[in-house]
């Protein structure tokens, strides 16, 4: 009886200690953390931590940050976890920050790695790990630290994405690469800053942009009035030649746009 | 009295201090005619009279640009090659065959020549101590003691962060305008920020914007309301300043001389960024404390970033390389908006050039700071 349960218990510890490995994290063991420096920062005090930078970060309604330099293994590595509203807006930060990941959504439902930099969107948190390329285990170690924080501290769900948006993505597609989410000017015209003058002084607005391939990228932009939306509306069918974008659809005060 | 209370309380007080204005004002620029953008009391700054130092200095218009492709060495800025470079930048912009004859038409031995570095973004994209260091040797080279020399910027912390250290550079003075103590602490006994003591009250950029933090954000504030004051490094501390900025894009616009002087140099800059960005790039550098005593703009273009910035974005650095310089920091700054739009086009994070990107040096040039007009610049280029 005795040999039988023991078996069972290698056997269930074989099992889950497989399972752990496929998820990349067979030999991580947080206490090879060793944190040489923490910091928080919470709400507005972000521009303590990178000053002008922060307008973009608090437009998304950022909550705090946890700004770590530690080493794991012996390796150094810079550490940041922004703590946001919800998962739309980890994403909105996290994909103002992804540019050419190689490779993308590849082990977190949306992450970017590049050459001295994994990120990740989990949750409501956007997490940030720099490391040094020089150093040969760098690079799969961030993930395994990124993973590590994000399990900590991360709240879990996703992104809601938009149907209209989800709907005109390709399967494949990765998302990092080609989805972008805005909810302010800083955010939006960083994107795309065709509509930007037809939404001055509006406030709330929400964008999420499908990169286009060779054609305009595709936005669609939701107000939060009726006001707002009838405004815009009159704004760009009224601008003739110039008009930045083709209406695809429109209701519910919102709109499906094609960027020229 | 809760901390915050007391904060708002202090800041409300600080409004009754004001910088002496003089009278005169140039009431019929369109600078005070313009849009529906907040009053501010740069016409305090222009009333003040001119000085032989003023903005923009020795050579109006005159920008040096000097490439060396072997200036990072594995990804590492070369000191040798950023002597180099700023030794032929120097050169040029000056005409002078001698390089301590050049350092001399800009500062004296008698001089406290404070060298405004960019730490902000971290250790991955600070001004790199390869030009610090570079401009500080050939600072004593051309007679100017250590001691007469300070690093300086507005966060102490971020200087120490970046490497700005006693143990790095003996014999320099390292300070900043928000400071802590030993245990990490903001606040004096009394309750008072530290950084208080440093900044100084008769000389402020107002702005009709008001500033309203909590008590987490207070300490990189410095004060709320309406004044953002500046620092006593400038004010009382040196007689003239080398501003050493980084080759980086703020937005789809540029952090480089103007900015890294401007919000480096006073307080309560949080309520500036949104509707003030380049009103306060350019106006505040118009106040006497920055306009008549920034003598040379250095800008480290060897390792930069062309999105991301102000922050450092990993994927974003890149080597560009290069070194700007010039006395006029309008012109710099125009030069190197232009290079940033031309990576930032190249790399497919833009598709144009946006004009209204560099509307700061449209409003710099009004206020007579430089020229930021790009076809009468004179830009001598140099490759290594």
């Amino acid at each position: 009886m005795i040999r039988k349960n023991f078996i069972l218990l290698i056997a269930s510890l074989a099992f889950y200690s497989g399972l752990y490995a496929q998820n990349g994290s067979s030999d991580f063991s947080p206490s090879d953390i060793k944190i040489t420096r923490e910091r928080d920062f919470t709400g507005t005090a972000l521009y303590g931590f990178m000053n002008g930078g922060s307008d973009l970060f608090l437009e998304y309604g950022f909550r705090d940050l946890k700004a770590l330099e530690i080493t794991y293994k012996g390796v150094p590595f810079t550490v940041e976890v922004y703590r946001m509203p919800s998962p739309e807006d980890a994403f909105g930060i996290y994909s103002q920050h992804t540019f050419k990941c190689i490779p993308a959504d590849s082990r977190f439902y949306l992450d970017c790695t590049s050459v001295r930099q994994f990120q990740a969107a989990e949750g409501n948190l956007y997490i940030s790990v720099v490391f040094d390329p020089a150093s040969p285990m760098a690079k799969d170690f961030a993930y395994l630290i990124a993973k590590h924080y994000t399990t900590l501290y991360g709240s879990g769900g996703k992104p809601a994405i938009p149907d209209q948006i989800a709907g005109l993505m390709n399967p494949g597609d990765e998302k990092s690469l080609t989805l972008k989410y805005a909810t302010g000017p800083i955010s939006l015209s960083n994107v795309n800053s065709s509509l930007m003058p037809l939404l001055e002084e509006m406030k709330g607005y929400k964008a999420w942009i499908l990169k286009g391939k060779g054609t305009g990228d595709i936005i669609l932009i939701r107000f939060v009035s009726s006001e707002d939306f009838s405004a815009f509306s009159k704004g760009l069918t009224s601008s003739g030649e110039d008009k930045p974008a083709e209406i695809l659809s429109s209701g519910e005060n919102a709109m499906l746009l094609r960027m020229k | 009295m809760k901390r915050r209370d007391f904060f708002k309380y202090l800041s409300l007080g600080g409004a009754g201090l004001a910088f002496n204005p003089v009278v005169k004002a140039a009431e019929s620029s369109p600078l005070f005619a313009v849009d529906d953008k907040p009053a501010t009391n740069i016409k305090d700054a222009i009333a003040v009279p001119r000085v032989k130092n003023s903005m923009p200095g020795l050579f109006p218009g005159k920008v040096v640009k000097v490439v060396d492709e072997k200036s990072v060495i594995d990804g590492v800025p070369s000191p040798e090659a950023a002597y180099n470079m700023l030794k032929e930048s120097m050169l040029r912009l000056t005409g002078e065959k001698s390089l301590k004859k050049a350092w001399r038409k800009f500062v004296s031995p008698k001089d406290v020549v404070g060298l405004k570095v960019n730490p902000v973004a971290g250790k991955l994209l600070t001004t790199s101590h390869a030009v610090t260091g570079a401009v500080i040797k050939q600072l004593e080279e051309a007679g100017i003691p250590r001691k007469n020399i300070v690093i300086w910027d507005r966060r102490e912390m971020q200087l120490q962060e970046t490497g700005y250290t006693q143990d790095k550079y003996p014999g320099i003075t390292i300070t900043g305008t928000e400071c802590q103590d030993e245990k990490g602490g903001y606040y004096n006994m009394e309750g008072k920020l530290y950084a208080e003591e440093r900044v100084d009250k008769n000389q402020y950029f107002f702005a009709d914007v008001v500033g309203e933090y909590d008590a987490y954000t207070i300490p990189f504030m410095v004060n709320g309301g309406k004044e953002s004051y500046f620092t006593k490094i400038v004010t009382e501390k040196v007689t003239k300043i080398i501003n050493l900025p980084i080759l980086k894009n703020a937005g789809r616009s540029t952090t480089l001389c103007m900015k890294n002087l401007a919000f480096g140099s006073v307080t309560n800059t949080g309520r500036l960024h949104t509707k003030l960005w380049h009103e306060t790039s350019a106006y505040v550098c118009a106040f006497p404390p920055l306009r008549d005593k920034v003598v040379l703009n250095i800008v480290d273009g060897l390792i930069g970033c062309y999105d991301g910035g102000p922050s450092a974005v990993p994927q974003f650095i890149c080597n560009y390389n290069m070194m700007l310089v010039g006395s006029d920091p309008v012109a710099v700054d125009r030069i190197g908006l232009d290079i940033v739009t031309k990576k930032r086009i190249a790399e497919g994070i833009q598709k144009e050039d946006i004009p209204s990107s560099g509307r700061f040096l449209e409003l710099a040039q009004e206020l007579k700071l430089g020229i930021g007009d790009r076809t009468k610049i004179e830009l001598i280029e140099h490759n290594i």
